[in-house]
């Protein structure tokens, strides 16, 4: 019987929590995640089926500050499993308590969000309207344009279909989350 | 200054006032969170994300300051705005906690 599996499974920047939960599920089936290969590839290594808890966080970190921030994490019982994009993943076992969360106020956690909205949102928001939309008026304007240029026209289209439909995808969805934490509070 | 920094601290959230109220004496952020667990009796627990994004905040608003590293673990104290910041909450709660109890508080 095979030890290892690979499992390609795609999540938005806004999906981090089905990430998560994701990862517990294969843990509690015997897989426990021991590498995330970007974009969307992870390796499982069989395993005791168990409860662990996974966490995801996405820190403004200093490469000067790595160490101290892993260390944190490690004192408070936390494994490091590695980093994906700016990801950072940590495992716990679980022991159902308020320590199963790397947050433990609503603060930190909308900071978070803050911080993904800002750092991976608004780039993919400059990306759309300096680069794919200028581009899309280029190819409404040229009317005499060969096959390649229809093709081209069409990989255009599609790909500002395709990104107009994550920008909404995420900052809707991220939103939500937002109103979520802060309503838990009250 | 400090009336930007007391709008954004005071009142302070649980989290915040404890980390500031720890750091009177110098500490890192696992000593932070074991303390605050000790004095109020486990009911408050700190998570390390919450704590190092909260040090990092208040350390970029000269609340606190780094004061060395040792085994990898960065060792934080408390400034004198920081000091003013925690005087002024703790006031707030002294006052809070007489008019819970009926107590008039008198001006000075």
């Amino acid at each position: 019987m095979k030890n290892k599996k690979m499992i390609c499974r795609f999540f938005t920047i806004a999906d981090y929590k089905d990430e998560e939960e994701f990862l517990m599920q294969q843990h509690s089936k015997g897989w426990k995640l021991i590498k995330m290969i970007p974009p969307c590839f992870y390796t499982f290594e069989k395993c005791q089926p168990e409860n662990y808890v996974y966490q995801l966080d996405f820190p403004d970190l200093k490469q000067s500050d790595k160490k101290s921030y892993l260390k944190l994490f490690e004192d408070c019982g936390w494994e490091y499993l590695g980093e994906c994009i700016n990801w950072i993943y940590f495992r716990k076992l679980d022991d159902h308590n308020v320590e199963s969360f790397i947050f433990s106020d609503t603060q930190s956690k909308t900071d978070m969000i803050d911080r993904v909205l800002k750092r991976r949102m608004l780039p993919l928001g400059i990306i759309l309207l300096c680069c794919i939309i200028p581009q899309l008026f280029r190819i409404f304007e040229n009317d005499d344009q060969g096959i390649l240029g229809y093709i081209m026209s069409a990989l255009f289209i599609v790909l500002f279909i395709f990104y107009v439909y994550l920008l909404l995808h995420c900052g809707l969805k991220l939103k939500q989350l937002k109103e979520e934490i802060e309503n838990e509070s009250y | 200054m400090l009336e930007k920094i007391k709008r954004i601290y005071v009142p302070m959230t649980e989290t915040g006032f404890y980390i500031l109220f720890c750091l009177q004496e110098q500490m890192h952020g696992y000593n932070i969170v074991q303390k605050v667990k000790a004095i109020t009796g486990g009911d408050i627990s700190i998570s390390p994300g919450t704590m190092y994004g909260t040090l990092s905040k208040m350390e970029k608003d000269g609340l606190i300051s780094f004061v060395k590293e040792e085994e990898k673990r960065k060792i934080y104290c408390i400034t004198s705005l920081g000091q003013e910041v925690l005087d002024l909450e703790l006031h707030r709660i002294e006052r809070l906690y007489h008019n819970s109890k009926g107590e008039y508080v008198h001006e000075k």
